[in-house]
This record gives C-alpha cells, sequence and structure tokens, in this order.
C-alpha cells in the first residue's frame, strides 16, 4: 500500500515532537503538579511557564555541552541546583510584576528546580550531547507546556472565578467553585488529554483513509477492462473464490466425486 | 509526652489531610502512573527515607535562617543543597558497602530523592511549630501518605484497565480523573482549600 500521507504526517509528527505529539504533560504526564495544582488563573500559569522555560532553556543547553563528562550520579544534584540558582532572582523579578500571584503559588515556584520536565529531558540529552537538537527539542517541548499550562489555566479562571487575567467576565455569571481546587485541575488536565488523544487518532484515520481511497483507486484505473460484476476474474485461481475448483486430495478423488 | 503527641498529630495531618498526591499532586510522575508495583514500592520506600532524613536537614536550616529574612525560593536552595549532600553521601555509601544492592536502584534513587514530594514537604514543614518532633512527623507522615497514595492509584489502575473505556480515555485521563475524585473526597474532609 502507499500510504505516503500517513507517512509523511509520522515524519513531520516525529520531527515536531512535544508540540503536535508527545506532550510533555498530556501523553507523557511530567509536569503534573504545575499543570494541575497551580494553574487557577491565567497569570499564575503564565508565570509558572516563564519559571520553567527559565530554567528548562538553560539547563538542556548545558546537559548538552556538558552532561557527557559528569558521571551520572552527579547530574541530578548539579542540574537542580544550578535551576534553583536560576530561579532566585527570577522570583524577585516576577514578585515586582505580579506580587500577589507570586504569592498565590507559594511552593510550587521553587519547586520548579526538581520538576520531572526538567530532569527527565536534562538526563535524556546528556546522553545524546548535541546542542543545537537540545535546544530545539527544549524550545518544542515547552511550546506544549505553554498551551497547557495556559490552557488550563484559562478554563479554570473563567469558569472558576468569572475572569480572564484578572478582568472580570460579565456574561459568564455561574461560577464553578470546584475548578479552583486540584480537582478542578485534574478534571480539565484529564478532558484535555482525552481531547488531544481523540484529535489525533481522528487526524490519522483520515490520513489513512485518503491514502486507502488513492490506492483503490490506482487499483481500478490500472484493471480498467475488468467488468465490474467480475473484479476477481483476472486475479489467480487460489484467490478467486467464483473460479476456484476442488483439487483431488494426495489419495485421490474422493467417493461420490 | 508533648513530643511524642505532635509526633503522632504531624505525621497522621500528613498522611491523611495534607496528603502529597491527593491534596497538592506533589511528586506524581511518571513512576506514580506508569510504573510496576515493584518499582512503586521501591520508590516510595526511598521517598520515605529521603522526607525523614531531610525534614532533619530542614529543621537545622530553619534554625540557622531564623534571625534572617529570606524568600521562599532562597530556603529552597538551602534545602536543595542539603538533599544534594544526603543523595551523594547514601550514594558513594552504598557504593562502598553495597554494590550490587545500589545496582538495582541506582535510577530509583536520583527520581527519590529529587522529587517535588520531598522539597514541598521540607517547604511546608518550615510553617509548622517549629519543634522537631512536628518537622519529623510531618516528613515521615508525607512519606507513608505518598506510599500510600501510590498503591491506591496502583490498584485503581488495575482495576480501570479490565473495564471498557473510551479510546481516548484509557490510560492517563481516567486515571487523572481518578485521582481528582479521590482528591475531591479529600477535600470534603477537610473541608477548605490548604495553603500553599
Amino acid at each position: 500500500m502507499y500510504l505516503n500521507k500517513i507517512r509523511q504526517h509520522s515524519r513531520r509528527v516525529h520531527r515536531f515532537s512535544g508540540l503536535l505529539t508527545g506532550n510533555p504533560v498530556l501523553s507523557l504526564g511530567l509536569a503534573l503538579p504545575f499543570a494541575i495544582a497551580s494553574t487557577v488563573s491565567l497569570q499564575a500559569a503564565f508565570c509558572i511557564f516563564v519559571g520553567i522555560a527559565a530554567v528548562t532553556l538553560p539547563m538542556m543547553l548545558l546537559s548538552a555541552l556538558a552532561g557527557r563528562f559528569l558521571p551520572a550520579w552527579l547530574r541530578f544534584p548539579l542540574f537542580s541546583l544550578c535551576a534553583a540558582g536560576l530561579l532566585i532572582p527570577l522570583e524577585s523579578f516576577l514578585t515586582g510584576l505580579f506580587p500577589v500571584v507570586l504569592n498565590s503559588i507559594g511552593l510550587y515556584f521553587p519547586i520548579i528546580a526538581v520538576n520531572t520536565l526538567l530532569l527527565f529531558h536534562c538526563e535524556k540529552e546528556a546522553e545524546r550531547g548535541r546542542p543545537l537538537q537540545a535546544l530545539l527539542h527544549a524550545l518544542l517541548q515547552l511550546s506544549g507546556l505553554a498551551v497547557v499550562l495556559l490552557l488550563c489555566g484559562a478554563i479554570r479562571e473563567a469558569f472558576g472565578n468569572g475572569s480572564l487575567w484578572g478582568i472580570s467576565l460579565p456574561f459568564l455569571s455561574y461560577r464553578l467553585g470546584g475548578l479552583l481546587i486540584p480537582f478542578g485541575g485534574c478534571i480539565v488536565a484529564a478532558m484535555l488529554a482525552a481531547a488531544a488523544r481523540y484529535l489525533g487518532r481522528l487526524l490519522r484515520i483520515s490520513l489513512y483513509r485518503s491514502d486507502l481511497k488513492k490506492y483503490t483507486q490506482t487499483l481500478f484505473e490500472a484493471n480498467e477492462q475488468l467488468p465490474e460484476e467480475d473484479l476477481l476474474a483476472g486475479l489467480p485461481t487460489a484467490v478467486n473464490p467464483a473460479g476456484l475448483q476442488k483439487q483431488p486430495g494426495p489419495n485421490g478423488p474422493k467417493k461420490g466425486e | 509526652m508533648d513530643s511524642i503527641v505532635l509526633f503522632f498529630l504531624y505525621a497522621l495531618t500528613a498522611i491523611l489531610m495534607e496528603n502529597a498526591i491527593f491534596t497538592r499532586i506533589l511528586g506524581s510522575g511518571q513512576i506514580a502512573f506508569f510504573g510496576s508495583l515493584k518499582n512503586i514500592l521501591l520508590h516510595s520506600c526511598l521517598l520515605t527515607l529521603f522526607t525523614t532524613l531531610c525534614s532533619f536537614i530542614s529543621f537545622f536550616i530553619n534554625r540557622l535562617l531564623y534571625d534572617y529574612t529570606v524568600s521562599t525560593t532562597e530556603r529552597a536552595f538551602c534545602y536543595l543543597i542539603g538533599i544534594a549532600l544526603l543523595y551523594l553521601l547514601f550514594y558513594l555509601g552504598c557504593d562502598q558497602l553495597l554494590p550490587i544492592r545500589l545496582r538495582a536502584v541506582k535510577q530509583t534513587l536520583s527520581v527519590s530523592a529529587f522529587n517535588c514530594a520531598v522539597l514541598g514537604s521540607m517547604i511546608l514543614a518550615a510553617n509548622l511549630q517549629n519543634s522537631l518532633s512536628s518537622t519529623l512527623g510531618y516528613g515521615i507522615g508525607t512519606g507513608i501518605g505518598y506510599m500510600l497514595a501510590l498503591l491506591l492509584i496502583y490498584f485503581g489502575r488495575r482495576r480501570l484497565e479490565l473495564i471498557a473505556l473510551p479510546r481516548a480515555f484509557k490510560g492517563l485521563p481516567i486515571l487523572l480523573l481518578y485521582i481528582g475524585l479521590i482528591s475531591l473526597a479529600v477535600y470534603g474532609m477537610i473541608g477548605h482549600q490548604l495553603p500553599t
């Protein structure tokens, strides 16, 4: 079979892993505390994303450059400590812009230094040792993370608090307080994960069907001389049930034949 | 006597009312959702060991920083230095004394030590009564609560695999729904949102 479209789709998806598929939160289950518990508002989600991005990019670059020269048991402590060191000035900077939001985020900001997204990918890039690829991979993963965090934050703030980025939405009069607790975050994340999976599968099925349609059309064009009622007439006997004749067995034809 | 009461009180609080996974979704990662029973038990035992020992470290760091005004991130940096030193001590000590056993736990050790639940419990313990027994109780309770939560998630995951679910919900989505419902039950028991 040709399967050209689906092969192109697989190659494209593999190249942009993290953004199109392989989302760090929805597919790999990384950075879940941040996606579920801390995204009670869009501003909080933005601050968390800035924190994760500010530590992940330099750390993945560092791990790709120097990770191979470090023993495996030293990588995790070093990456975590460097990430925590980067978070200290960033916290001061963000506190100046979003003081109330940083206070509400609380312990979820400092624990960015030990988040699974950072440590999992730094370990992988340390094994590979390619800085440019590590940077690209980090950008893709962070893009996927940004989509999830900002969506979760927006949905929970809009339907839980009736506002967006602190601006109240008058057309949303009914508020679901349950969205502002971790239960609501789990529900929103679960629905997003299911939606992403469903849409991905829908796209693959549509590409497969379009490939199959193209293949069957080509097959009919090649066998144009055959009448429509006897599509299988040109095929060998073994696969042609209409033309199949009973072959005698090794002991000769049976009684009654 | 008061110390013993405080110890058990904070341990029970950390196990039930302030469970690391169900109230704050700390430490939930790939091992939690996709690991086998053996990996889960090993990971949670190591995590309990680290939360217990790190609670000692956090108590002494809090004492040292008592007279200084430090932000949460700066305090967390000091805690991370303590976690890193403990991890290196554990790793190198086991490498010299129990090299064969260390080979089996090597991968899980780093994930169990540098975990959101360990650092989170140290940060949360800083808000407690500043006594050793309460900090220690909270540390041990966090580890035990984490282990019980992972076991609950594991057995729930096994039952969910037997149910006919829509394809889009198989795996992580249904597990998140399951955790969310248990989280709602714990929230109903507490009655209010926990401080971060």
